[in-house]
């Protein structure tokens, strides 16, 4: 029952997750690109400063792309659900919880293709530079986090797809207006209540979906190919 | 002042512009003498008198409101017993100076003329941790305020006299420092530490300090001091030309030749110096801050040596080891992480699978 489950998540997104596998690969070498010489000068010139500030400007797509991946995977996994209004489910000799379950292997599977080129890509990046002293290269790290990142977003967003369209508009509308109206809401309520000058509602609530036991904690980490 | 005087100032000669100027100087030190009684005046109509208890802690005079005492002592006690009382003797600045403590729900304000008043406040939901870092802020103030009039505390700058609130960040720009003096401190060379310290004397275009490559990467980051006179070589240099890059530099320094004016060339900038000072501060125990500004005239390298009573290479090998010990794990608790990850996806996936019904519409 996996394998067909597998097949079909496959079928679904093999045009999107391929353009993300590339990507995933290219990244890490897009991160220490024109490293190797700087300008027209030799080699050992370059400073430990330069690989870090060009590690550094790359280092903000790193969990973008996790996420959009995550993201794309879990949209993909429910897709054909709404649209032939579950029948194939219904049709099937599983429970509930089974399905959800065979179709969440299915895309931790598929989350390991870009994984997999990331870590290529990453020591295939790390290999091409000779770095100053001082400096690591971190491939393997990166990749974990890149694994986890990936299947934090696809979780959240494979939750809210496994419900209706109704029930995922929703929660992502009433995220998105909170976000948006949060901050207005609580400068306003400052005025009238102490309480609220000392707390920014919206922050908090970001900070602590990143912060220590988040669900996306994976995030807040350090994503430098390169560092100290 | 020629705009001033209108068109017939412009044809006066230099000496009569000179007798003019002449006229002007005691209007002027009279302007300044009023405006001091002024200032004085201002300082006196913002002084907040309300009751207030004294804490004496160490070097340090805690004014508090009434009450407040016991938990000033707590906290600005702790401070001072386990960060300064070890070497901090004697201050003149942190004699003179006050420190208002307050940490309770309803803050007030504070200020007088009389003294230097550094204030440490915060409502009673900030943490513990927040209130000490404000008492190792005003202390490390008022102890700047010792080396400001100094030959230390002109040349050789430094961020705090506080513990390092990161070391991990030393560790950081010490290792991105563009410098291959810097490079060979990191290695593990006391010469060269002294050298990207700025504590040796620098001749030349700072070949002790910095390659041709690293001279450009220099002045371009430092672009704002060299634009007004050279707009044009800035542009040559900025483009990759090291000989123009090296011009401009050797102009720099032909120009100002006090390390005050250079400081901005020694590699290694303010918080890494400040972590040098705390280091050589703690090690050099018992009165060490006397014996640094006993020598806070002389070169920053003796005062260095006076306060940790250590010579400058064996200090620079202590602190390099201290150094070494603060490199940050980059990835350290990514596994806790990853874990934490995974029973959010666990608990994500059961409500994936208890979501909802499935429906035929």
């Amino acid at each position: 029952m996996y394998q067909p489950m597998l097949f079909l998540h496959w079928k679904q997104i093999k045009v999107v997750l391929l353009p993300l596998v590339v990507a995933a690969f290219a990244l890490p070498l897009l991160s220490i690109q024109g490293l190797g010489s700087w300008g027209s000068f030799p080699h050992e010139t370059i400073s430990a400063y330069q690989f870090t500030m060009n590690s550094a400007f790359w280092a903000p797509v790193f969990p973008a792309l996790a996420a959009v991946t995550g993201i794309t995977l879990a949209l993909s996994s429910w897709n054909w659900d709404h649209q032939l209004h579950h029948v194939y489910a219904l049709s099937l000799p599983l429970r509930r919880w089974q399905y959800a379950a065979l179709k969440m292997g299915a895309g931790t599977v598929l989350a390991l293709l870009p994984a997999a080129s990331f870590w290529a890509g990453a020591h295939l990046a790390a290999a091409s530079v000779a770095l100053p002293a001082g400096l690591n290269a971190y491939p393997n790290a990166l990749t974990v986090r890149f694994l986890a990142s990936i299947m934090a977003s696809y979780a959240l967003l494979f939750a809210l797809a496994a419900g209706t369209v109704r029930t995922t508009m929703i929660v992502v509308t009433g995220l998105l207006a909170f976000m948006l109206v949060g901050g207005t809401a609580g400068d306003l309520l400052g005025n009238h209540f102490e309480a609220f000058q000392r707390v920014d509602v919206v922050g908090t609530f970001l900070r602590a979906l990143v912060s220590r036991n988040g669900p996306f904690e994976v995030f807040s980490g350090s994503w430098l190919l390169i560092d100290v | 002042m020629l705009a001033a005087m209108g068109p017939a100032g412009a044809q006066q000669t230099e000496q009569e512009l000179i007798q003019h100027l002449d006229t002007l100087v005691p209007l002027l030190k009279d302007a300044r003498r009023r405006a001091a009684v002024a200032q004085a005046a201002a300082r006196r109509a913002r002084d907040v008198h309300i009751p207030l208890d004294t804490v004496s802690i160490g070097l340090l005079t805690v004014l508090v409101v009434p009450g407040e005492g016991g938990v000033a002592q707590e906290v600005v006690g702790g401070v001072w017993k386990s960060d300064y009382a070890p070497w901090l003797s004697a201050s003149p600045a942190l004699a003179a100076d006050r420190m208002f403590f307050q940490w309770s729900r309803d803050v007030v304000a504070y200020n007088s003329s009389e003294f230097t008043v550094r204030i440490v406040q915060g409502a009673r939901w900030h943490p513990r941790s927040y209130m000490e870092t404000g008492v190792r802020e005003v202390i490390s103030q008022s102890l700047k305020g010792d080396l400001v009039a100094t030959r230390v505390g002109a040349e050789w700058t430094v961020s705090a006299v506080k513990p390092p609130d990161d070391p991990e960040r030393i560790y950081r720009q010490v290792a991105l420092a563009p410098s291959h003096a810097a490079q060979a401190c990191l290695a593990g060379e006391p010469t060269s530490c002294l050298t990207a310290f700025g504590l040796l004397p620098s001749e030349g275009l700072l070949e002790d300090r910095y390659t041709p490559e690293e001279r450009l990467l220099l002045v371009r980051q430092n672009a704002s001091r060299f634009v007004r006179g050279a707009p044009l070589e800035l542009r040559s240099c900025s483009s990759g030309d090291l000989a123009q890059c090296d011009r401009l530099l050797a102009d720099f320094l032909d120009r100002y030749t006090s390390a005050q004016n250079r400081l901005w060339t020694v590699p290694f900038g303010v918080d890494v110096r400040a972590s040098l000072l705390w280091f050589a501060l703690v090690r050099g125990g018992e009165g060490s801050w006397g014996r640094l500004l006993a020598h806070a005239d002389d070169a920053p390298l003796v005062a260095l040596e006076a306060a940790s009573s250590l010579q400058g290479e064996a200090l620079m090998q202590e602190w390099h080891d201290w150094l070494l010990a603060s490199r940050p794990v980059r990835h350290a608790g990514l596994g806790t992480q990853v874990l934490t990850a995974s029973l959010w996806i666990l608990l994500l996936l059961a409500l994936a699978a208890r979501s909802t019904r499935w429906r035929f519409a």
